[in-house]
């Protein structure tokens, strides 16, 4: 129990002062009104649809003057849906930071901010949230196997074995499993940090449609 | 993992940038980071750029620098991103985290900097100043799409919705309560912003 608290904690904590890191995996699946799983096909889900693509087109145009005459394709959504915003000081998932602020003194806390000490809890914490990332999404392990590039090793054959895929819920697409995939880390700078990874489709013609986009995603 | 939904549609690379973070490199340093990692990669005809949160923050500073090769990327999606640093600081500031949060000193640490650094300012402040107008539009692909979760309150919605609407972008209220982690953990566990982003990225 202790350690999924901390988990939850870790993964709150990578959120709130590391977003660019956000590896943030424990989340409840969220349900909608029929009480089936998002992502499933259901009258639901094609309203939702519906209600995105009635919002994309030109109904609901906002547009300020200076960028009237700039703005060949723009097209915004009305502000009359949305609610009001909500109170920061009213959430309650933020009174570990506000206990803190109380408890230890600013220039401590600049300093493990500035020092990197911040970062390198955060980035530490992480690993305390892979016991509840694999209890929550089993499935996802051989996903995570198959883009790593670990289809051969020994972590992909016992995931196999225990079949885990077989705990992926229905509407919950993995990586397809006709995709052979490729990863390779590109540098691009001195230090270690300065890396992209490159996910390549090797068998390009099992997929639909044709492409040859990039998408640069973090 | 939220590369998954993508390769499945059909993309053929999906790249994920890694980039050095604060204080080894301020917010600049991070948009030089991301520049040069797009110049890294292979030659593509077309592109598409993602980032969440404090990367669609930087994503769209080198939008507004130019900094990013814009004839090859055909489509940018900002997910729940900061526009507004001093807007930003405040309601940290209010939430008790202002002062572990890089943010920042990573945007500068002065209210000079964090407005250089604030997309939203950026604009507004060159829009009132009529001897130096720019077509900020025109720094974006032509396919930009900007989401933000009702429910998020690690950055407010409103900060989407001020920059989409002093540019001059799309955005579109997300049709769940969505919070900050699940714009992009709907890519990696299913979800409505992975279905409304791969809808978007059909019909564009």
């Amino acid at each position: 129990m202790g350690l999924l608290r901390a988990s939850c904690v870790a993964a709150l904590l990578q959120v709130l002062l590391h977003p660019c890191q956000s590896y943030v995996v424990v989340r409840d699946i969220p349900s909608h009104p029929c009480g089936r799983i998002v992502g499933m096909d259901c009258n639901w889900r094609l309203t939702q649809r519906k209600e995105f693509r009635r919002l994309s087109t030109s109904q609901g145009v906002l547009r300020s003057a200076r960028t009237e005459e700039t703005s060949t394709n723009s097209t915004m959504s009305s502000r009359g849906s949305l609610p009001s915003t909500p109170d920061p000081s009213m959430n309650p998932e933020d009174d570990v930071f506000q206990s803190a602020r109380k408890s230890i003194p600013t220039r401590v806390r600049g300093w493990m901010r500035d020092s990197g000490v911040i970062r390198v809890i955060m980035d530490s914490l992480v690993w305390f949230g892979v016991p509840t990332f694999v209890s929550t999404y089993p499935w996802a392990v051989l996903d995570f196997l198959r883009l790593g590039g670990r289809e051969d090793g020994a972590l992909f054959w016992l995931a196999k074995t225990l079949r885990l895929n077989d705990t992926r819920r229905p509407g919950l697409d993995g990586l397809r499993e006709d995709l052979k995939v490729h990863t390779e880390k590109i540098s691009y700078g001195a230090d270690e940090r300065q890396y992209v990874h490159l996910i390549t489709i090797t068998n390009p013609e099992a997929n639909l449609p044709p492409s040859s986009n990039y998408g640069t995603i973090r | 993992m939220a590369a998954i939904p993508f390769l499945n549609a059909g993309y053929s690379q999906v790249a994920l940038v890694g980039y050095w973070t604060y204080p080894t490199a301020d917010v600049q340093g991070q948009i030089d980071d991301i520049a040069a990692a797009i110049r890294a990669l292979p030659p593509s005809s077309r592109m598409t750029v993602m980032g969440h949160s404090s990367e669609s923050h930087i994503a769209t500073m080198a939008f507004l620098q130019e900094r990013l090769p814009i004839n090859r990327i055909d489509s940018f999606i900002g997910l729940s991103g900061v526009y507004d640093i001093p807007s930003h600081y405040r309601w940290e500031a209010a939430r008790g985290v202002e002062r572990i949060s890089p943010m920042a000193p990573a945007c500068g640490g002065s209210l000079g900097g964090w407005k250089k650094l604030s997309p939203t300012r950026v604009v507004s402040q060159d829009a009132s100043d009529n001897s130096s107008f720019k077509p900020y539009r025109s720094c974006f692909p032509q396919a930009t799409l900007l989401l933000h979760g009702n429910s998020d309150t690690t950055v407010p919605f409103t900060s989407t919705v001020q920059f989409a609407e002093t540019v001059g972008l799309n955005w579109i209220p997300l049709p769940n309560d969505i919070n900050h982690v699940e714009t992009i953990s709907d890519f990696m566990f299913g979800g409505p912003t992975r279905e409304v982003v791969l809808d978007w990225l059909d019909d564009s």
